[in-house]
């Protein structure tokens, strides 16, 4: 399948947005999507989410002969797969320019930095050594596949052990589990790619783009870099171009994110020793749990306001405690409409619940005032500390929101419409609605 | 190969100048057109060539490697050739669009240095039954003017010449293994004899007439043409192969009065070409350091 | 550390330049007649050959109806590097690289020019000696204004690495990127001073990414006098053949 165009509109809009510090999802132009570890029962397989985006990673190894130019490391090969799974727009089984890219950026994020200890992947030198195969499926595609599945690599290289050996003479023992505990990999440092797109003639880079913002972006750029702030890997490129002020901007950016990534990689792995040396169950059932939407990006409404809650009037608070069966809701929802436009055009309405920035109509003489604010978050947002707080306040607002997603489906529909407006005709919404309900 | 667009008048005209001896550049139906050569300019290589032949460039690399003989001959060494159609000569190389055509070349080219006569690979042999050289023949066609079997083996017979193969100084039998050592001087070297080495010659029937080194746009007016192998040896010239290519046919005296033309054609194409060669390794001396023109001329 | 003897206490390197020179930069257009931009350029011991076809019409599926299709191969000769390459092109690397020149070309290349058209450049390397990208880049840019294809302005590209853990190298040749540490490699448009494509990798801190960014883009400005110093004599004497096109004077 091809893949659909994307609009001028569409386009223009995500641009016009971004231009008032404004983006699709709610999101602060420094913030990232939630990342999500998981690891699966087997060694070496996880499962990481960045916000709507998945990869699933899984480690396998065998034995095998090692390159004549280097007769005593193992080898390390990376593959990623982007199946129609993913996006319908990819084929199964082809080499396109977008798989040939993330697998290189890959590559050369984890192999030419020499993050994995590859000398004591070898058995024998010469003859055998341990061959890994990094796999990554991306599960779903909602942007910024590559931070996603470097985590994945990362991880999955961190959680895995392979099998221990015995070498009597030319004879080679591979130890089941139960005989000899498994070794884990030795990595000599943590590197996690993260990125950036660019808009505005490349003056204002904003992080983990999601597919739509990718789309019309100018430029993007990848940062693999590890947490001692050492770059491994470095890729830009789009049509238009960046001056290095940004870039060096972001790269100090990129590592402060890349420490935390790491940190949060190193803690999930730690929750996993720890349930399994008590026995608990280890697994994918957790993630069963996690999240209910599972589609393609494109299908779904791409706009939502995730942070922002509505201060509704008395009227509406009543209609929405009302309703309580799902059949209704889409009858009901279409009656809020005209209510919460109101609200929105007139009062402007909507707080945001995480730095009390009010969200104001375009035409208002506040936003000005209001851009300042934003910047102000974002000189801030450099620090350590205050990323770490907002990153926690973040999932305590997603996992509030996703709350009250469940609780007051209507408001979050009536929510949408005003500004959704503006990109798309109103049939989507309602999609979006049953679906959250769903 | 390269296609070029040409009216039905153009065709016409080029048809009626081949039949008049008279050629649209001025040729008449035996005459080439002029050569440029450089060896040597490829410095990761062994021995390298850059032929141009009007619009027709080449570049030929040669590239040595030791090897085990193959066990039906043990007493031999290998040559391979590989030719690239590089998308700079045509868009519709890109990718592997170029490929047939260089199978065909290739192929014409290995049948013809088949012959022990023409090209000998015992003296490849170091050990027999344990180590030879291999010699990989790599062609790169930049830019098609037509001819390009001819201008591929020319280049490839200078690209010879210019190979220099390290000595071997000494071998160690360890048990089953062979250890050789090699020469640490680089002017310490073996050359290859090229005197026999086959050249090949297409003679491209146009009309009722053949004609030797067709241009890009007379091979479009020719509906076959003969490409000829021939091998010198002892004032004598040899067929080594015949290879027709295009779709029509040739009546046996047409047949056998190109393949006359051919053969003079090769002696008198070999003998200016040994006589270019020996200049160039006079002009420089034989190892001197020399300026390399490449493509900047 | 094998980084340590790139450069020597004389502040020479293993090449004998300084760590701010460049490599000799010599370079010709036009030196085929069928396409309709053609360059070759070398720098130190990296040859490169670049053509371009086009502007011409875009086949349907691809065309596109507001800007023009860069289309990109890069090749290297089986010969071109110590070892012999068993393929030309289609492995990863290359195929990476060509998406990397897709993009620089596209940074500069004035694509709304040309609707619904595409343009194809076509790199061979003839020989690889450090710094493939740049000199792809670099030739390319020579080819596509002999080819007259409005560009917004020159491209060229440079790599710089790090000596000795603190020492910037300019334009780093195939054994130092071995033996040294991580090479960046930028592209930048240098009148303007911005950057079309950066790729870096190896590990590297990111303190001295600024002073490392710094050099590359300076190789970058000195590049670019070169390319304009050659293309400035070629128009001369393409012109001066043709009398300036004053034919009819």
């Amino acid at each position: 399948m091809k893949e659909t165009p994307l609009s001028n509109c569409e386009k223009a809009f995500v641009v016009q947005a971004i231009k008032e510090r404004l983006r699709l999802d709610g999101r602060k132009l420094e913030e990232f999507r939630p990342l999500k570890i998981n690891f699966g029962a087997e060694w070496g397989s996880a499962h990481v989410t960045l916000g709507e985006t998945r990869v699933l990673a899984q480690v396998s190894c065998e034995l095998g002969q090692p390159k004549a130019t280097r007769p005593n490391e193992g080898l390390l090969y990376i593959n990623v797969e982007l199946s129609p799974m993913a996006a319908l727009h990819f084929e199964a089984g082809r080499n396109s320019e977008l798989t040939v890219q993330i697998n290189r950026i890959l590559e050369r994020t984890f192999k030419d930095s020499r993050c994995v200890d590859l000398e004591s992947l070898c058995v024998s030198a010469e003859d055998k050594v341990w061959i890994l195969r990094v796999d990554l499926n991306v599960l779903n595609h909602e942007g910024n596949i590559i931070d996603c599945a470097s985590v994945a690599a990362l991880c999955a290289l961190a959680h895995f052990k392979h099998p221990d050996v015995t070498v009597t003479g030319e004879e080679i023992k591979i130890h089941t589990s139960a005989e000899k505990d498994p070794i884990p990999i030795v990595l000599h440092h943590y590197p996690v790619c993260v990125s950036y797109a660019t808009f505005q003639n490349g003056e204002v880079a904003i992080a983990d783009p999601t597919v739509i913002e990718e789309r019309s972006s100018e430029a993007n750029m990848v940062f693999g870099i590890n947490s001692y702030r050492e770059l491994c890997c470095l890729n830009l490129g789009g049509t238009t171009l960046t001056s290095s002020n940004l870039l060096l901007q972001c790269s100090s950016r990129a590592a402060n994110r890349a420490k935390q990534v790491v940190d949060q990689i190193k803690a999930a792995l730690a929750t996993d020793a720890e349930a399994r040396s008590a026995d608990q169950s280890v697994g994918f059932t957790e993630c069963l749990k996690m999240n209910t939407i599972n589609s393609l990006a494109q299908d779904r409404l791409s706009l939502r306001l995730r942070r922002f809650n509505f201060t509704l009037d008395d009227d509406f608070r009543n209609m929405s405690s009302n309703s309580a069966g799902a059949p209704d809701i889409k009858a009901e929802g279409d009656d809020s409409l005209p209510d919460a436009t109101r609200i929105d055009e007139n009062t402007g309405l909507l707080n945001s619940n995480q730095s009390n920035v009010r969200w104001v109509p375009e035409d208002s003489s506040d936003s000005d005032e209001d851009e300042h604010i934003f910047e102000k978050g974002d000189e801030s947002g450099g620090a350590d500390s205050d990323d770490k707080d907002l990153e926690e306040e973040l999932e305590n607002v997603a996992e509030e929101m996703a709350y009250k997603r469940q609780s007051q489906p209507i408001s979050k529909g009536g929510s949408q419409q005003p500004v959704k407006r503006n990109i798309d005709n109103s049939s989507d919404s309602e999609e979006e609605t049953t679906m959250v309900l769903g | 190969m390269a296609n070029i667009l040409l009216s039905d008048a153009e065709k016409t005209f080029i048809l009626h100048g081949v039949e008049e001896d008279f050629r649209c550049d001025g040729r008449t139906r035996r005459d080439y057109r002029p050569m440029e050569l450089e060896t040597g300019i490829v410095s990761h290589a062994s021995g390298s060539a850059r032929l141009r032949l009007a619009n027709t460039d080449i570049l030929v690399g040669i590239k040595t490697e030791i090897d085990v003989p193959s066990p039906y001959n043990i007493d031999k060494g290998k040559i391979e050739f590989f030719i690239d159609c590089s998308a700079n000569a045509t868009p519709e190389f890109e990718g592997r669009g170029g490929e047939e055509l260089a199978q065909e070349i290739s192929d014409t080219l290995a049948k013809s240095y088949q012959s022990g006569q023409a090209f000998d690979l015992r003296k490849l042999c170091i050990l027999p039954g344990q180590q030879c050289w291999k010699l990989y023949v790599d062609i790169l066609i930049l830019e098609c003017g037509g001819n390009l079997f001819d201008a591929v083996s020319l280049a490839v017979k200078a690209a010879l010449f210019n190979t220099k193969i390290p000595r071997v100084t000494a071998a160690l039998m360890d048990g089953g293994n062979v250890d050789l050592s090699l020469s640490d001087d680089p002017y310490d070297c073996n050359r290859i004899e090229i005197n026999q080495i086959p050249i090949l010659v297409t003679v491209c029937k146009i009309g009722d007439s053949c004609v030797v080194d067709p241009s890009a746009e007379e091979e479009q007016c020719s509906a076959a043409s003969v490409v000829v192998g021939v091998s010198q040896r002892d004032n004598k010239s040899f067929l080594t192969n015949i290879h027709m290519c295009g779709v029509g046919s040739f009546h046996q005296e047409t047949l056998e009065s190109s393949v006359e033309l051919g053969l003079s054609a090769a002696e008198k194409l070999d003998e200016e070409l040994l006589i270019a060669l020996k200049l160039e390794e006079e002009r420089f001396g034989k190892y001197g350091k020399k300026e390399i023109f490449g493509f900047l001329r | 550390m094998a980084n340590q003897d790139l450069l020597s206490d004389q502040g020479l390197r293993l090449d004998g330049r300084r760590a701010h020179e460049l490599r000799r930069i010599r370079c010709k257009l036009g030196v085929f007649s069928q396409p309709d931009g053609s360059a070759y350029l070398e720098q130190g011991n990296t040859k490169v050959l670049a053509a371009v076809y086009g502007p011409h019409q875009a086949p349907g599926k691809k065309s596109n109806h507001s800007e023009v299709i860069v289309n990109c191969q890069y090749s290297m000769a089986v010969f071109s590097t110590g070892e012999r390459k068993n393929r030309p092109r289609g492995d990863r690397k290359s195929q990476e690289m060509t998406i990397h020149l897709q993009q620089t070309l596209r940074a500069a290349i004035k694509t709304e020019l040309y609707p619904r058209s595409q343009i194809d450049v076509f790199i061979e390397v003839l020989q690889a000696d450090g710094g493939n990208y740049c000199a792809s880049v670099n030739a390319a840019t020579l080819a596509l204004i002999d080819a007259g294809i409005c560009l917004k302005e020159y491209v060229c590209a440079c790599t710089a690495s790090l000596a000795n853990g603190n020492v910037p190298l300019m334009d780093v040749s195939h054994l130092e990127e071995v033996s040294g540490g991580a090479t960046l490699s930028v592209a930048s448009l240098p009148s303007s001073n911005k950057i079309a494509f950066m790729e870096m990798s190896q590990r590297f801190h990111l303190d001295h990414l600024p002073k490392v960014l710094d050099h590359a883009l300076q190789g970058c400005q000195q590049i670019m006098s070169i390319l304009d110093k050659a293309v400035r004599e070629h128009l001369a004497l393409v012109g001066s053949a043709s009398d300036w096109g004053n034919i009819a004077k």
